[in-house]
């Protein structure tokens, strides 16, 4: 875990952690005319003994930034395509590796970091630190991570099911687990209701969080190849489904389809990241495009 | 039956009428559905084929550890009925497809055996046109054993396939025995679009129908039906054609070849033929006829009447047979009778009766026999006594032969002689024959020169050859000058003898033309005028006139003293035929020393006298027939003269002229009736024959009316009166029953019967319709085989041709088209219903070779259009 998201965040270390607010810092911002009421202590002298006008200077709010990482260790993560075109990783591998490359870029910038791993519940929560230490703590957390597998058919809307995904839950606990205003990255396949999942990003936006939606796909999932009928055995304890693959096909892309237009649409409607990580391609470039987007995003909020 | 014929026998047919129509019940019935049955077999077992590998699939499934499976089951949700649909339709479209390869390759017979499936293409039950052909011609009269006749049978055949109809069916019933005729009006049924009576109307008129005395026609009746079916555009299918018929041997059409309208009748409606009889025995009277039908009774004296009958047996022609003829002269105008007319008081006047025997493998027999008149004189004072005219015209008396086959023990044909003479209409048969006293002779001369060479003029030759004066002459001679011959006066004569033809005008050679045209006999003889000389331009104009095809030489002198002789060797003429046996003797001492050579014409004629050496063509008397009415002319190249030769002092002048004009006018059919003269006896019309009278002689009310008949035609009270069915078309009527009938204008028969215009003429049963033999099996195939294929009737159960469908016949080939549609119709369904649209074209093959292997994957997908948001 450690060595692959130190692979994964390399060439990223390029950029700081900056916040897109202004505040008190070290680097100038800009200049803004002076206001009854302003703190005269930021106003800049050299420009009024010059202009005979009042400037104050603004400076970029430097913040400690604390990092809420959660990862899905449900059933449905421990999926990993066969075949030619499958992917090389499951996906909570995939998962786990992109929630180690963050924790490792926020230590590295002093930014407090906290990992969650759920599945129905969760399962397992470290502390918010900026500690150097700390990441081989997130890194040990998600190595000793067990995704739980529930083949057995329980139904698909039986209630407490061992290892089926249940963010209604997740996000209940973390609203009233984070108290400051966090950075909530959430690495999960999202096999839950959509409504669910935007009640959930509703409440965060409401207590002020900003949310990263990273949502892992195994390819097969997003495809559907198949050819023959199978008989396809649920994750988290969906049952068996002996079905013919090829006529089911369009009717599965568009359900997933609708699925992912719908978190998508979420995400967006708060102002939320999102992005799609399929677990055949490098995560290294998305990551990269995601941190440049949000830092040309800097004090535009 | 000694044998019966099976026209494309298909046995084993539906025999039990309490099942549907469409029900096949018997392992035999399945068999021949088909051309090859192990095939329709090989394609029902093949069916297994796509269930199979449609369970394999089932059971072949690979297990798959799926994450996304709430979106698997809620896709699957969504599709579970679509994806049942679409499942069975397919294996339902493939296990069709094999079903349809096995039966299609295995030659399905449509109609037929199959007709379940001609019944659920559109053969079921109502709307169908059945054209019931019955032939009760002359032969259905036939009586098989238990005195039934064939008849009955066929009926009962006919009604049974008409009650196994539908209300909504239309039958229309032909009379197949000649006169051919359709019982089915045309407006019945018309509001539907279809003609014909219901089952219940036909089955009613089918039951009334009695035997025919005409022959079989089955094939106008065929002819009529084909035209119907052109006319009613019937789809083939709903269109049923059944024949019953015994198709006994003297059916006529069966030596004729098929018409062209009938090949492939088969294949226009489903044709249906019952079986052909077996032999039966039939003894008959095929004809009789007077050896003249002119007579010339001379008063006190006894007259006889020759005549001919002809005696004909069919079927059991190996043991030889005794028969009963008896042939009888009657009265039909009250003399020798009770003075009334009809047919029981047809009495006879002379009658001969006589057994005799054909022998064994003797099939005819012409027996002559000789009718004595007691007295001619009574005979005619009885006419005027009945009311006849007498003197102006001739009498006429039918006359009747008729047959009975002696039994062994001696009996008559009664019960016990069926099996000897099956058939009893045609056990007799009619003539007629006209007594006259006198036959009126009109002799044109010229009577201003006194004597000729020999002291004797020509007329005076002719009076003493014809009328010698003994009191006991037939002819009543009249000399007409050339210059007063009027037409007028010669309507009197039954001969005009022309002596002096040099001395007609053209306008008079004309009025002769007419006269013989109109039936009357003109003998023109060469003129001897003596020392003046003949102007032999009368030659032309007379043959101008007369419209005769004979030709004239120039006038001839003999090289060899006396005179040359005359073709002693050469045949009597028909007309002296009583005379034939001396004839040689009679034409041996003439002598001839000047003629003038003639030569018969392309339009036919018959040289009487010839010289001797000379062609066959080339003649001194020759006889050449006149218009249709029977009259003749006979020209003689010879003129009345001893300077000419010496015939006239010869004995074969009398028999020439009295015999010759007898045997001419007794051999004539008649004035004012053209009919088809029948196979024995001139003048004889076969029942069923339409007949024309002329309106110049009856009038527009013309009308025959039958005047004598035997007990096998009809009881003692039937009259038959025949209306004329067209006045002003020429009076045509059709005459069905036989008998004698008589003719006459809008007063009657009766009355006419006494003068120049009455006449009788005979109707007889189609004789040669009575050979109950068994038809030729192979003429008889290849018949009806040429009408295409056809199925034969049960007569057990005469409906199963119905509900066979009937006219069977390979529809392989629409199942083939069908089976192209099904291969279409799956590959466009497994398309549809395999989104094959994503799976790039992938093939059945490949999809199933990919499956057993385990590389189950296609691309496509979500990740294309996702990969740009992810990005």
């Amino acid at each position: 875990m450690d060595l692959r998201a130190r692979m994964a965040v390399e060439g990223l270390m390029s950029g700081t952690h900056r916040s897109p607010t202004q505040g008190v810092s070290a680097e100038f911002a800009q200049h803004r005319q002076y206001a009854v009421g302003d703190d005269t202590r930021f106003l800049d002298w050299k420009v009024a003994a010059k202009t005979d006008k009042l400037y104050l200077k603004q400076f970029f709010k430097e913040t400690n930034l604390d990092l809420a990482i959660l990862v899905d260790t449900s059933g449905s993560m421990a999926f990993k395509s066969q075949g030619k075109g499958s992917a090389p990783w499951r996906k909570f591998d995939y998962a786990a590796t992109a929630a180690a490359a963050l924790a490792h870029l926020a230590i590295h910038k002093q930014d407090r970091v906290g990992l969650t791993i759920f599945d129905d519940q969760v399962r397992q929560a470290t502390r918010l630190s900026n500690n150097t230490n700390h990441w081989r703590t997130v890194t040990a957390a998600l190595s000793a991570a067990d995704v739980v597998v529930t083949e057995q058919a329980m139904g698909p809307d039986a209630p407490n099911v061992p290892g089926r995904t249940d963010l209604a839950s997740l996000f209940d606990q973390m609203t009233a687990k984070l108290v400051r205003k966090s950075l909530v990255v959430l690495i999960s396949d999202l096999f839950d209701e959509s409504d669910v999942i935007e009640q959930g990003l509703a409440k965060l936006r409401f207590r002020g969080h900003d949310v990263l939606i990273l949502h892992v796909m195994d390819p097969m999932e997003l495809t559907f190849p198949y050819r023959s009928s199978s008989e396809f055995c649920g994750l988290e304890g969906e049952g068996r489904l002996p079905v013919d693959a090829v006529a089911l096909r369009k009717a599965y892309l568009d359900v997933v389809e609708a699925h992912l237009e719908k978190v998508e649409a979420s995400a967006r409607g708060f102002r939320f990241d999102y992005v799609l990580l399929k677990t055949d391609e490098p995560m290294g470039p998305a990551l990269s495009h995601f941190l440049a987007r949000r830092n040309a995003l800097i004090g535009k909020r | 039956m000694a044998s019966e014929i099976f026209i494309e026998e298909v046995s084993g047919l539906i025999s039990v009428s309490s099942v549907p129509p469409w029900w096949v019940t018997s392992q035999a019935q399945v068999a021949g559905l088909w051309t090859t049955p192990g095939l329709a077999l090989a394609g029902a077992l093949l069916i297994a084929v796509p269930i199979i590998i449609h369970l394999l699939f089932r059971i072949r499934r690979k297990r798959m550890e799926w994450g996304a499976m709430r979106f698997l089951l809620e896709a699957f949700k969504k599709q579970r009925r679509r994806l049942q649909v679409e499942r069975w339709l397919l294996l339902v479209v493939r296990c069709l497809v094999v079903l349809l390869l096995g039966l299609a390759l295995a030659g399905p017979m449509l109609g037929g055996a199959g007709g379940w499936l001609g019944g659920l293409v559109g053969g079921g039950a109502g709307g169908r046109v059945v054209h019931v052909v019955l032939d009760d011609g002359l032969s259905s009269g036939m009586e098989e054993i238990g005195n039934q006749r064939r008849l009955e049978g066929l009926k009962a055949q006919a009604m049974g396939l008409v009650e196994a109809l539908d209300e909504a069916d239309r039958v229309v019933v032909w009379r197949a025995g000649v006169p051919v005729e359709k019982l089915a009006g045309e407006s019945v049924g018309s509001e539907e679009g279809l003609v014909g009576l219901t089952p219940r109307e036909a089955v009613a008129a089918i039951e009334g129908l009695m035997p025919r005395y005409g022959g079989s026609g089955v094939d106008e009746a065929l002819v009529r039906v084909s035209e119907a079916l052109e006319a009613e555009r019937v789809a083939p299918g709903r269109a049923v054609v059944a024949v019953f018929s015994d198709f006994a041997r003297g059916a006529g059409y069966l030596g004729e070849a098929v018409p062209t309208e009938l090949e492939g009748l088969g294949r226009r409606a489903n044709l249906a033929l019952s079986r052909a009889a077996g032999a039966s025995s039939n003894v008959q009277v095929a004809g009789v006829s007077p050896r003249r039908r002119l007579v010339v009774v001379e008063p006190g004296l006894s007259a006889t009447v020759a005549a001919t009958a002809v005696l004909r047996r069919f079927g059991g022609v190996a043991e030889p047979l005794s028969v009963r003829l008896r042939v009888s002269l009657r009265a039909v105008d009250g003399a020798g009778g009770d003075g009334g007319a009809g047919v029981e008081r047809a009495s006879a006047l002379a009658e001969v009766e006589r057994v005799v025997r054909l022998a064994a493998g003797q099939t005819e027999l012409v027996e002559n026999v000789d009718l004595v008149l007691p007295d001619g004189e009574v005979v005619f004072e009885a006419q005027d006594e009945g009311g006849g005219e007498g003197g102006e015209g001739g009498r006429w008396l039918a006359m009747v032969a008729e047959v009975e086959a002696l039994s062994d023990t001696g009996g008559g044909a009664g019960s016990g002689a069926v099996g000897l003479d099956g058939l009893r209409v045609d056990d007799a048969a009619y003539g007629a024959v006209e007594l006259r006293q006198r036959l009126r002779v009109g002799v044109v001369e010229d009577v201003s020169v006194s004597v000729g060479e020999a002291g004797l003029r020509a007329g005076q030759w002719l009076e003493a050859a014809l009328a010698p004066g003994l009191g006991v002459d037939g002819f009543e001679v009249s000399v007409l000058a050339p210059a007063g011959l009027s037409e007028e006066a010669m309507s009197r004569l039954d001969v005009l003898m022309v002596a002096r033809p040099d001395l007609l005008s053209s306008p008079a050679w004309e009025g002769v033309g007419r006269y013989a045209g109109d039936g009357g006999l003109v003998w023109v003889w060469m003129p001897s005028a003596g020392a003046e000389g003949v102007d032999w331009g009368f030659l032309a104009v007379m043959r101008q006139q007369l419209g005769l095809g004979m030709s004239f030489g120039g006038e001839t002198s003999a090289e060899v003293e006396g005179g040359r002789r005359l073709d002693e060797g050469a045949l009597a003429p028909r007309a002296l035929s009583l005379v034939a046996a001396v004839w040689g003797d009679l034409v041996r001492p003439v002598r001839v020393s000047r003629w003038l050579p003639l030569s018969v014409g392309e339009g036919g004629g018959e040289v009487w006298l010839r010289l001797a050496g000379t062609p066959d063509e080339e003649g001194l008397l020759v006889l050449e027939p006149k218009g249709d009415e029977g009259g003749a002319v006979l020209v003689c190249g010879l003129a009345l003269s001893p300077g000419w030769s010496n015939l006239v002092t010869r004995p074969i002048l009398v028999p020439l002229l009295q015999d010759g004009v007898r045997g001419v006018l007794g051999g004539s059919g008649g004035g004012g009736l053209s009919s088809p003269s029948a196979s024995v006896g001139a003048g004889s019309v076969v029942s069923g024959e339409q007949v024309g009278l002329d309106r110049g002689v009856y009038g527009t009310g013309a009308r025959v009316e039958r005047k004598a008949a035997s007990a096998a035609h009809g009881s003692a009270d039937d009259r038959v009166s025949v209306e004329p069915t067209d006045s002003a078309a020429g009076l045509v009527a059709a005459l069905v029953e036989p008998g004698v009938y008589g003719a006459g204008d809008g007063s009657g028969v009766d009355g006419l019967m006494g003068s120049d215009r009455g006449m009788l003429f005979p109707v007889n049963v189609a004789a040669g319709a009575g050979d109950t033999g068994a038809a030729d099996v192979e003429q008889l195939g290849a018949w009806l085989g040429a009408l295409g294929p056809s199925l034969t009737v049960d007569a057990e159960s005469p409906a199963g041709v119905l509900s066979a469908g009937l006219a069977p016949r390979d529809f392989g080939w629409e199942l083939l088209w069908v089976l192209l549609g099904l291969v279409l119709l799956e590959m466009v369904l497994a398309r549809r219903f395999s989104h094959a649209s994503s799976s790039e074209g992938a093939s059945v093959a490949r999809r199933v070779l990919g499956h057993l292997r385990g590389t189950d994957v296609t691309h496509g997908g979500l990740g294309g259009g996702r990969r740009g948001r992810a990005a």
